[in-house]
């Protein structure tokens, strides 16, 4: 496979879960974008300067460069120990298991992406503000029991794509290794 | 088959903007970084088309023609007039803004979103901007000029002072459009009184000064007197602590008062006394 399909195909495919990924770490979406850049010029730069015949495991060299930077972004903020671990909204997870979840959530990013406006709008009130269906009522003026289709509906979607893509993923293999 | 985490729900919602971490912006970006003379990066999908000098002139022109069309064509501007409740709304380009009591907000009927994306504001107003790196988005308040590319952030402004704070993301703020400005990232807060050259950094007034709009409190080693400080103004009541000097770091969703207490308690071991 030559290079620049390779690095676009990669990119492709890894750029929006190596963002959550840094995310986890960081907790700012514009710092973990910018790693994520950062880290796939550093991956560019190795491959392109000859030294090596390829790599063999793209995903797992890809995520060790960005939790390698993430770590130098929080020392440089002045963290330490264990506050250089990543962390979800609860509190401290593995490293194991932040790139686990990075893949599931960079899907349902894209499903909430795909989303109606209106209806993300509700289910975001309800999921990252925590309003109850009844604040949410009176703060867009829709009743009740819109909100609570709407919201129903939002994460009937979300499922229904967490299912395909989970169907997806066991049917092909990810990427062939060069 | 397996129900979606809460807990994945939850951390996707708290980050997700509109056009963040798009994979097509992205692609720009880093190919634009790694022109390699070597290996072209250009896949064959998408070839370097070479425009002739004249091409640009001509661009220009009909660029300049349409400015001027809508420039002196409509100059209509949709308006969000004050409330005396908290009101959430939706702009064309995907942002959305919750204005505090008494805010407005206005921007042209025809172009927010597609020619640009300039609001004027007034009181305070809390965004979550929809990320658009080739439209830049623009606040004018009384005092002051704010432009980001998709952040969350509010901005707080009357006839003697503007002040910002930053919940997410990265903000400029200056006295104009061409002065010049600070770069205001996570947390950060600052302020241009009115008839200043620029504005000044500043110590936020409470940790999380946008949890009227965003529920939610974030505490990064915070003294526990700011902290009962800030959630006594949310929930209206006097919470105390015999133990001020404590530091807290957590994150926690307005919702149950109780709970968030209970939680502060379990976790420095200390007793809080909440008054109505």
């Amino acid at each position: 496979m030559d290079k620049t399909t390779d690095i676009k195909a990669l990119f492709h495919h890894f750029y929006r879960p190596l963002c959550l990924y840094a995310l986890h770490y960081l907790q700012d979406a514009d710092a973990a974008e910018d790693v994520v850049q950062e880290s796939f010029t550093s991956y560019w730069q190795i491959i392109t300067d000859g030294a090596t015949d390829g790599i063999g495991n793209p995903k797992s060299y890809l995520y060790s460069i960005v939790r390698n930077r993430c770590i130098d972004a929080l020392r440089r903020a002045g963290r330490t120990g264990k506050r250089l671990r990543p962390e979800d909204l609860a509190g401290e997870i593995s490293d194991e298991q932040a790139v686990e979840r990075s893949e599931v959530e960079a899907r349902l990013w894209e499903a909430v992406d795909r989303l109606p406006a209106r209806r993300r709008e509700l289910l975001l009130m309800s999921k990252r503000d925590g309003m109850t269906y009844d604040q949410i009522a009176v703060a867009t003026g829709l009743s009740v029991n819109t909100v609570r289709n709407q919201i129903s509906r939002a994460l009937h979607a979300l499922q229904a794509d967490a299912d395909r893509i989970l169907k997806f993923v066991l049917t092909f293999p990810l990427l062939p290794l060069p | 088959m397996k129900a979606i985490s809460e807990d994945s729900l939850q951390f996707v919602a708290r980050h997700w903007r509109h056009g963040l971490f798009s994979r097509k912006q992205a692609w720009r970006r880093f190919r634009n970084a790694n022109s390699n003379p070597g290996i072209s990066i250009y896949g064959a999908d998408e070839p370097v088309r070479r425009v002739p000098v004249w091409g640009y002139a001509l661009g220009a022109a009909l660029a300049a023609v349409i400015l001027g069309l809508f420039l002196f064509g409509s100059n209509a501007r949709t308006v969000i007039p004050a409330t005396a409740a908290v009101q959430s709304v939706v702009l064309p380009d995907g942002s959305q803004a919750t204005l505090a009591p008494g805010a407005t907000l206005s921007f042209r009927r025809h172009g927010f979103g597609s020619r640009d994306r300039s609001l004027r504001q007034t009181g305070q107003i809390y965004y979550a901007v929809a990320r658009n790196e080739q439209l830049p988005f623009e606040i004018t308040a009384s005092e002051g000029f704010i432009r980001v590319l998709g952040t969350r952030f509010q901005v707080i402004s009357d006839s003697t002072c503007t002040a910002v704070d930053v919940v997410d993301g990265r903000v400029r703020f200056s006295a104009g459009p061409a002065e010049d400005g600070l770069i205001l990232s996570k947390g950060m807060h600052a302020e241009l009184p009115a008839g200043a050259a620029a504005p000044v950094l500043n110590k936020p007034a409470t940790p999380n000064p946008a949890a009227w709009a965003t529920h939610s409190f974030i505490y990064d080693n915070a003294p526990l007197d700011e902290v009962l400080r800030e959630l006594s103004a949310y929930f209206e009541c006097t919470l105390g602590t015999d133990a001020p000097d404590r530091r807290l770091t957590g994150e926690f969703e307005s919702g149950d008062l109780g709970e968030i207490i209970s939680l502060i308690e379990t976790a420095l071991g200390i007793q809080i006394k909440t008054t109505r």
